[in-house]
């Protein structure tokens, strides 16, 4: 996500017109941080290892 | 030592995938976004070559690729389109259930189906409209009755959802979660409706709708109040997976942003000469670098280090 918002960034004007593809990777990339769990859930098992063994495989 | 070096179908893969992903799915890809569909002919051009199959065992039919390996495929068809390789991948998503809890005839049924060259739609179907992650809420039910099961309830926000030709359901049976297959000419599998979204537009996400349908016995997928487990056995191994594709959608942005920088100027030089780009532009690649890493990592751990699958294991 912070990648291609960064991205949109450099692209100034052009990267929030639809003609260019930055635009759809900003909205896709937004998507992929809330399917299959969004990235709370995921920090919630990575504390949930931390509360527990603290093994994260180190 | 610790080596991130390829081996060499790993790279071939990985070749593989890239070219697909620059041939069949940058060309069509903002058309797709636009239209909000995929196109059913590239569900077969995909399953020819090998892209809808690669984490199915190779006995029946399949890659037979790793978690390393799958996550190199996903970065690249998700740096071709996210969209289309999300619906490319969703073949796959009864495959890991299967693997692992699936009976000897389940597989030899089904991943076989899910393996072949004309392509096949798949699903797996958790959420409902009040539960997403907090699957233990979820509401839709299972009875036995006589030789059947009967399920009851509707599934939303599913990749395929009504649409595929093989989906793997969460329901209660007394209770207990537990998984069924159920097969998208079951009478009472139905297609509810299909949402609209901000991102990821050409894959189709809908809902299931259960209205009683019959199963078999046959379709239960583990032990009656299994399903708990085969979830979270299931989200383990696929959320590495979407980390890649989105590792793959950063490295196009990333691409594109470096280009445009190159080429475009501003006050009589490039904008790539400006610190305040040229350092954006480094902090992007890091990030990349860094979530690649990470997401190879994911993969390469070894499952029953989790403690969601020591239980079973």
């Amino acid at each position: 996500m912070r990648v291609t918002t960064d991205a949109v960034q450099v692209l100034g004007g052009a990267g929030v017109m639809r003609e260019h593809r930055v635009e759809k990777w900003f909205r896709d990339a937004k998507v992929l941080q809330i399917v299959e769990g969004t990235s709370e859930i995921q920090r919630q098992i990575v504390a949930t290892y931390l509360k527990g063994a603290g093994d994260l495989g180190g | 030592m610790i080596s991130f070096e390829l081996t060499d179908e790993q790279r071939e893969l990985k070749a593989l995938a890239r070219e697909f992903a620059e041939r069949e799915l940058r060309p069509i890809a903002r058309e797709c976004d636009e239209r909000e569909e995929f196109p059913p002919e590239l569900l077969a051009k995909a399953a020819r070559v090998g892209l809808t199959s690669y984490t199915i065992p190779t006995e029946y039919g399949g890659g037979g690729a790793d978690a390393v390996t799958s996550s190199l495929i996903a970065e690249e068809l998700a740096w071709g389109c996210a969209a289309l390789a999300g619906t490319i991948q969703a073949t796959m998503f009864p495959v890991r259930p299967l693997r692992q809890f699936g009976t000897d005839e389940q597989r030899e049924r089904y991943l076989r189906v899910l393996a072949r060259e004309e392509g096949t739609l798949a699903a797996i179907a958790f959420t409902e409209a009040h539960a997403g992650t907090d699957l233990a809420s979820i509401r839709a039910e299972a009875r036995r009755d006589g030789d059947d099961y009967v399920l009851n309830g509707e599934k939303v926000y599913v990749t395929n959802g009504g649409i595929a030709d093989v989906t793997v359901v969460f329901a209660k049976l007394g209770g207990a979660m537990t998984a069924f297959v159920v097969e998208r000419d079951d009478p009472g599998v139905l297609a509810g409706r299909k949402e609209r979204k901000l991102g990821l537009r050409a894959s189709y996400t809908g809902s299931v709708v259960l209205e009683d349908p019959r199963v078999p016995l046959d379709r239960l997928l583990g032990e009656e109040g299994e399903g708990f487990a085969i979830a979270l056995d299931f989200f383990q191994a696929s959320r590495p997976q979407v980390a890649a594709a989105a590792v793959g959608v950063a490295r196009a942005a990333l691409e594109a942003a470096t280009d445009y920088a190159r080429e475009r100027e501003a006050f009589g030089r490039p904008i790539l000469d400006r610190q305040g780009v040229s350092f954006k532009l480094a902090d992007m690649a890091i990030a990349v670098e860094a979530a690649r890493l990470l997401v190879w990592r994911a993969c390469a751990s070894r499952p029953t280090r989790c403690r969601f699958s020591a239980a079973r294991a």
